[in-house]
Formats: C-alpha cells, structure tokens, sequence
C-alpha cells in the first residue's frame, strides 16, 4: 500500500522556489498495476522520488508498506530503497564497463539481503528470467536497448522489492521492442506480486494497467 | 562487491588513472632517489673517514688523497718516503698511523698493501679466516671473495697496476703477472663500502713483488720496473730515478735496506692521540713541502657541500613535482567527480548511503595513489642499484638498491596523505550531489 497524504513538493534551485507538486491524496493498493501520464513537467518524476525517498516532501507524509519514509533518516531512506523499491529508467542507467552480472549484482551489497556466495546465484537466476543468462559475462555496453533495458529489470526486482518504480521504461526503445519490454516489466511484476507505477507517453499502453493517473489533473501546484 | 566496484571502475578509466599513478610516481621516485643517493653518499663519506684523523700523502688534490686513501678510487699522485712511516711511528702525537700501498691488481680489484693494524677499530670485520700477519697472504672484500667463488686457503696472482673494472675483461696476457701466489687468509663481511671490492695484504708483498727488497741483494741496480707498463706511476718513477734514498723501515720486525724508499706508500693514515695533537701533527706536516697533509672531514666537506646543496635543489623540484601531480590529481578527481555524479546517482537510486559513495570515491583515490606510491618506491631503488653500480665502478663509493630509510616511508605516507586530501574535495562534491538532477 503507497499512501501520500497532503504532499507538496517546493524545490529551492539557488534561492527560486519552484512549487513542483501539491497533491491532496493518493493511494495506490498492493499488487495494483498502475499507469502515470500527464505532460512533461507536470511532476510525474517528482512523485516518483517521493514515493522511493529519494526526495522529502516539503510538507505532507509518505507511506510506503506501512512505513511512514517522512519520519526516517536519510540513511534509514536509502536502506529503505535498496529493500523495498525497484527503478527502472527510460536510459537505463546502468554501468556499461561493467557486465550484465555485475551490474545485477550491484544493488544487493546495499540492500544487507543476501550472503555473498547466494548474491551471483540469485542475480543468475534473475538473469534466466529476462532471457540473458548467455550474456552474463558480456560488458553492458556492447548490448542492444532493449537487451540493457532487461539487465535493467534483472536488476530491480534482485531485492524483491514490494514496489517497482518504471519511469518512461520504453522512451529509448523502438516501438516493438518497447511492447515486449512493456510485457516483461508487467510479468515480472505479477510474478513478483510487486506493486507497479509506470510513467508513460504511449496511450497504447495504458490498457495493459489496472488504471491510470493523469497527474496533470491531480498536481494542484500547476492549476 | 563494492570493492569490485570500486576496481572495475578504476580499470574502465584505464588512461587518466594511468596519468594520475604515474604522476604520483614519478615525484615520489624523483624525491626518494635523490634523498637516498646523497644520505648514502654522505654516511658512507662520514663512516669512512672517521677512523682517521689525518692522512699524509703526495703533494697534489687534497680530495683526489682523500678519495684514493679511504675510497681506494682513481691513481694516487704518486708515493711518498718510507722515512715518514718510522718518524711518525714514533711522533708523541700519533696513536696510530697505517701505511696503504698500492700498484697492483687482481682481475682489476685493486690490491691494498697496509699493516696489520689496519684493520683494528670496528670498521673491518672477518666473515670468515683471519686477518693478514705475513707476507703473500690477503684478505679479501666479501665482494671479491662471492664473484670470484674464492674461499680460505684458495692461491691468486696478482697483476701490475690499478686494475679498475674496466680491466678485468681484457687480454690478461697483455699485464704483467708478478710470479708469486697469495694466499687467501681471510674474507671480510659485506660492509657496503669500497671495503667488499679490493684486497688487502702486507705492505712487504707489495714491494716484494715489485722486487724491491727481500733479495738479500743489496746491489740490486736497477729495478726492473718495465716503464711501459707502469704508465699510472710513470711521472713518479722518473723522479725516483733521482731520488734513491737509502732508508730502513721497521715493520715486521725486520729491519731491511730497500733502495727504493718512495716506492708503493701511497698515503699514510693517521689517528691522532687527541684534538690538539691533530692539529700539532698539522701545523708540523703542514710545512714540509715534499707531503700533503689533509683532514680527511675537511677535504671531503667541499665535496659532502656539493652533494647536500645538490640534494637541497633537487628535493626543491621534486617537491614542486609532486605539489603539480597532487594537483593534477585533484583536477583529475574533480572532472572525474563531474562525470561520476551519474554514476553517484544510478547508485543512490539503487540505494546506497552518502556515506558508501563518499567512501567509495576515497577509496578509488587511496588505490590509485597506494599503487603510486608502491611503482614509485620499486621504480625508485632500481634507478639508485643502476645509479649505484655507475657510481661504484666510477667513483669507489659504494651505493646499494637495498637500502631502505624511514625518510622514504615518511614521504611515501605524505604522498599518500596529500593524494588523499587531494581526493576529499572532489568526495565531499559528490557526497552532496542531489541525485535526483542526473536521472532519466
Ligand atoms: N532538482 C530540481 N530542481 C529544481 N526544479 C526541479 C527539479 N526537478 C524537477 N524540477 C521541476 O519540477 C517540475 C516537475 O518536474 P518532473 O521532473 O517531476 O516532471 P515530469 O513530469 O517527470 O516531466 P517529464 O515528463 O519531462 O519527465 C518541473 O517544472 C521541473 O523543472
Ligand atoms: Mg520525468
């Protein structure tokens, strides 16, 4: 269960306050499949560092699996992420020296979940299900997009998160493979009965979702 | 993993670390190189010239007498009467004077002709045998003795003139092989001095073997020095010529008549009784006009300047070269830091603390300059053994690879230290970085 109550987000960028986000509720269930539109700037982003505590909310509370993130400390935060969230971005970020079981391994030493003889296998297995466990020792660089954006799967749901966060996940890929992207994030998230929020710009998908939130029309900071 | 992380992020930036190391490098090797060399140079001049108060040789360079008589490096100016050894022997000032000869080689290390007092004090010390008591026996520097595999009891002869290692390989036949064997008593222990590369044995060998007395023959004319080959004394010699000076000695008890007095002294050394007799014994030298009389601290000092003003200006550069690479490492860091703070991000996302990439980022830095700092001080001792072995063959004074000083460590730690300080600034910005601006 997500639950932002009264949220407002001001960024202060060098003395100018720039009001990003002012929410009265929302509420996202367990399990719930849910699609965000709404046009650039609107704070789509914005609601997404809030939900993984990334950023604090100026005023209001943030409560992620019965934990309220607002009361924690910032270390607290980041121990909170590594365990409870998995991002997924549009440019995937992950780190291309590095190869595909590195980079999936990585979020584990953050997260104090796993021994480290059961980190590899479990970030194999990972692997298996995103149909890159031949790629394993392959630099990330020399991969295709869509294939990054696997890795990029792999690696979020590696904590068993409760809650995957997918910002414009196919912004960077073709239309066809952006559509099996798209299926993938929403099968691993079933499997995982992870919560899922995806950001996104194709109405084409939207169908795939259990609902969707236009924040364009939630954001009173922008009216 | 974060240690994996950490390493597979240093090796992905394989060129600008590259540069980074290698400045770190090569100001180190810069300032350990030259601190070893000269604190080398200068305890090896100081060790060396402790024993000896005062040294009496050819009127000539004082320094050239002081290098030949305790370095044993270059040619002396030539000999000097035997009338000084007896007079000073009995000088109320004098404690101790050795007489040193030289004028032969074996394989091109010098031969050391001297009495057996030579070697008391604790400059000297046997590994193995016994020091020389009788003609024809020698000591040998533990150099010689591991080189040449030789052992107590092993027979050598010996070659006429100086030897220098540059003889050693030539045609042998070519020298002029005096006929009577040495035999090896004793081999001294490595001291890292020019001690390890010559032999001693009794001044009487000497000039037995250049058949200058011990024949019972006192009609002896001439003596049959071939002039061709005896070009380092070929000056002297001519003057010997003129200057035959009918004089006895008194060492080994015998008393003997040798025809050529001025021949094979090189330099008498000499302990004073006390500092007043040092400089009795001085003034009393000073104005006889066939010898020179040095302090051997004295005439080195000019030389000891050189090398500390030398060491002084060089510390100078390579302190700016290492103040400039600690700079260049903290542009390095910075840029790299600008460029890291994506990464900083992506890692933030996946849930690291501030406080694990701020260690991080240290520690990539702690890394680079430890590796540094270890390539400097192997590259550094490499440069001082080649240094050293010039050094050696050229100018007598010995210098070793090995030698480690606790000066080094410190300015390895300092290194370390102000990489380290150089690291932080770049650490703290991306520890602050708000991690939300680099994601997409
Ligand atoms: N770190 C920041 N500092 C200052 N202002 C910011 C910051 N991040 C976002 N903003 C501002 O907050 C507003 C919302 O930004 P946000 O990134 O949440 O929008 P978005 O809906 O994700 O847009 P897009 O669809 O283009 O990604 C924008 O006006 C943006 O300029
Ligand atoms: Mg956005």
């Amino acid at each position: 269960m997500i639950n932002l109550k009264k949220i407002e987000m001001t960024y202060d960028d060098h003395g100018t306050k720039i009001n990003a986000l002012k929410l009265k509720e929302l509420q996202v269930k367990d399990g719930e499949k849910v699609a965000f539109i709404g046009s650039s700037g609107c704070g789509k982003t914005t609601l997404f560092n809030l939900i993984s505590g990334m950023l604090t909310p100026t005023k209001g509370n943030v409560i992620v699996e019965d934990i309220d993130i607002t009361t924690l400390t910032e270390s607290e935060r980041d121990l909170f992420r590594a365990n409870h969230i998995g991002y997924i971005f549009q440019d995937f970020n992950l780190f291309p020296d590095f190869t595909v079981l590195q980079n999936v391994v990585l979020p584990m030493s953050f997260s104090k979940r796993y021994s480290k003889n059961e980190m590899e296998k479990e970030a194999l297995s990972m692997l298996k299900r995103v149909g890159l466990e031949n790629k394993k020792d392959q630099k990330v660089k020399t991969l295709s997009g869509g294939e990054k954006q696997r890795v990029a799967i792999a690696r979020s749901i590696v904590n068993k998160p409760n809650v995957i966060l997918a910002d414009e996940p196919t912004g960077n890929l073709d239309y066809k493979n952006g559509a099996k992207i798209m299926d993938l994030i929403l099968q691993i998230a079933k499997e995982e009965k992870a919560t899922l929020l995806v950001i996104t710009h194709n109405n084409s998908q939207l169908e795939l979702f259990d609902r969707s939130i236009n924040i364009e029309d939630l954001n009173e900071a922008i009216k | 993993m974060i240690l994996q992380f950490i390493k597979t992020n240093i090796l992905s930036k394989k060129l600008k670390n590259f540069l980074t190391i290698f400045a770190i490098m090569i100001s180190l090797t810069l300032i350990i190189c030259i601190q070893n060399i000269s604190s080398q140079l200068v305890s090896n001049v100081e060790n060396q010239t402790k024993e000896y108060d005062l040294i009496v040789g050819k009127t000539g360079s004082g320094i050239g007498l002081a290098l030949n008589s305790i370095f044993y490096y270059g040619v002396p100016e030539g000999n000097i009467d035997i009338n000084y050894l007896e007079k000073l022997s009995s000088n109320k000032y004098v404690k101790k004077v050795v007489p040193i000869g030289m004028g032969d080689n074996y394989r091109g290390y010098k031969i050391i002709g001297t009495t057996p007092n030579y070697f008391s004090g604790d400059l000297y010390k046997l590994a193995d045998g016994r020091f020389i008591e009788n003609e024809q026996e020698a000591v040998l520097g533990s150099t010689i003795a591991k080189k040449g595999n030789m052992k107590i009891g092993d027979k050598f002869k010996s070659t006429h003139g100086l030897g220098g290692a540059t003889e050693e390989a030539e045609d042998e036949d070519e020298h002029h092989h005096h006929d009577f064997e040495y035999t090896v008593v004793g081999i001294l222990e490595p001291t890292n001095t020019p001690n390890d590369t010559v032999l001693f044995t009794t001044i009487e060998t000497l000039w037995h073997a250049h058949g200058l007395h011990h024949d019972e023959d006192e009609d002896h004319d001439e003596h049959e020095h071939n002039d061709e080959e005896h070009e380092e004394e070929h000056e002297h010699e001519e003057e010997v010529e003129e200057n035959k000076v009918l004089s006895s000695h008194a060492i080994g008890g015998a008393k003997e008549e040798i025809e050529d007095s001025t021949a094979l002294i090189t330099a008498l050394l000499i302990r004073a009784k006390d500092m007043s007799s040092q400089t009795m014994l001085y003034n009393e030298l000073s104005n006889d006009n066939n010898v020179q009389v040095i302090i051997p601290n004295q005439a080195l000092r000019e030389f000891l300047n050189y090398i500390k003003i030398f060491t002084i200006v060089i510390t100078l550069i390579a302190s700016v070269s290492v103040i400039i690479s600690i700079i260049m490492l903290f542009i390095t860091m910075l840029t790299s830091s600008i460029e890291q703070r994506k990464d900083t991000s992506i890692l933030r996302a996946l849930g690291a603390s501030r406080g694990t990439i701020f260690v991080i980022n240290i520690c990539q830095m702690l890394v680079l300059a430890i590796i540094g700092v270890i390539l400097g001080c192997i590259l550094s001792h490499v440069l001082i053994a080649i240094i050293g072995n010039y050094i050696v063959t050229n100018y007598g004074l010995y210098m070793s690879g090995l030698v480690f000083q606790k000066e080094e460590v410190f300015a390895m730690l300092i290194t370390i230290l102000l990489s380290l300080l150089a690291g932080i600034i770049p650490a703290l910005m991306v520890y602050k970085t708000d991690a939300t601006k680099y994601l997409k």
